[in-house]
């Protein structure tokens, strides 16, 4: 017997894009809501908080800076996940996550890399060093930009989801590298300050904007995968069709 | 350090954010729309998925392969 309803009962349920573009209408206004909702009080927060009584008004580049850097990695994670997802259960949905993933990626890696720059620069005296951190943070962006490029040169994306997969995997070992790189290494970038054992050390007047922010930036990127992996369904459905009927022509002239 | 001077780089900061929010915001809802009007026209022209055809029609061309 087939269940034709298009309601969600268990996580599996999932695995049918049908269902998964049905849910998705339904999740993705309310989603959009709530990124818009966040913002309007993170950005608020971010303007009317105190500046540092040292880095002065340059802090304010912290609520977006170090958002977008979890975001960066946040991003590869669920990426590497949906790689596994496509190598080990075959879901139909995680290559269709993972292949949509890298351009947010990408955006929010560029975000933390330029922001982080524009930080550096008043209170380091430099655009940019090649310390571990931010090395390994512009590694994690060539890796977006080669996980991009290698999509859009493969034709048939099934081909490309388990070879796409396995690189991800690989990738992934930067993950922690970029995490612990200012534990490791001596770096000119600061070690963590807000994830770190013995809870944040940052003062709650800083640690209130940023953290609003945090949300409102995931809210955000949740809110783009979902709508562009809708797309992408829609995208496989079209080349489907288009198949379909380039078959059915070829037929009638056969015929 | 003048304070001016790096209000700047706050707003600089700011600036390219929104503008790279805009352009992946925009650029998602651009492929939706875009893809979405693609599925429509298809459909127009009659061609359907297997899975997307209507149940009794699947039904009745199951029964025609098996009487067959």
């Amino acid at each position: 017997m087939t269940d034709t309803s298009l309601a969600i009962r268990s996580f599996s349920d999932l695995a049918n894009p049908a269902k998964f573009i049905a849910l998705a209408g339904k999740l993705i206004p309310w989603m959009a809501g709530l990124t818009a909702i966040l913002f309007a009080v993170g950005l608020w927060l971010c303007f009317t908080t105190e500046g540092d009584y040292q880095q002065g008004e340059t802090v304010r580049i912290m609520y977006i800076h170090v958002p977008a850097a979890w975001l960066s990695m946040m991003c590869y994670t669920i990426m590497a996940a949906s790689a596994v997802g496509t190598l080990v259960w075959r879901h139909p949905l995680a290559d269709v996550s993972a292949r949509v993933a890298a351009p947010l990626g990408a955006a929010f890696t560029f975000v933390a890399l330029v922001t982080g720059s524009l930080w550096g620069k008043p209170m380091w005296g430099t655009w940019w060093v090649w310390d571990a951190r931010l090395t390994s943070v512009f590694i994690l962006f060539l890796m977006y930009l080669g996980l991009i490029a290698f999509n859009r040169a493969m034709d048939d994306p099934s081909r490309a989801a388990r070879v796409s997969a396995v690189m991800i995997l690989i990738g992934f070992v930067n993950i922690p590298i970029i995490k612990f790189s200012v534990d490791w290494f001596n770096t000119l970038h600061q070690p963590a300050s807000v994830v770190r054992m013995g809870g944040p050390a940052v003062d709650p007047e800083f640690l209130r904007p940023l953290l609003v922010m945090a949300v409102a930036f995931t809210m955000l990127f949740f809110t783009l995968h979902m709508m562009a992996m809708r797309t992408e369904i829609w995208r496989r459905r079209v080349a489907a069709m288009r198949r379909i009927a380039a078959r059915s022509a070829a037929r009638g002239q056969e015929g | 350090m003048e304070l001016a001077h790096n209000e700047g780089y706050v707003l600089a900061s700011y600036a390219i954010t929104l503008v790279a929010m805009i352009v992946i915001i925009g650029w998602v809802m651009l492929d939706s729309r875009g893809r979405q009007r693609e599925l429509k026209r298809l459909e127009e022209t009659g061609i359907r998925r297997r899975s997307a055809r209507p149940a009794a029609a699947a039904e009745a061309a199951t029964k025609k392969t098996l009487d067959v």
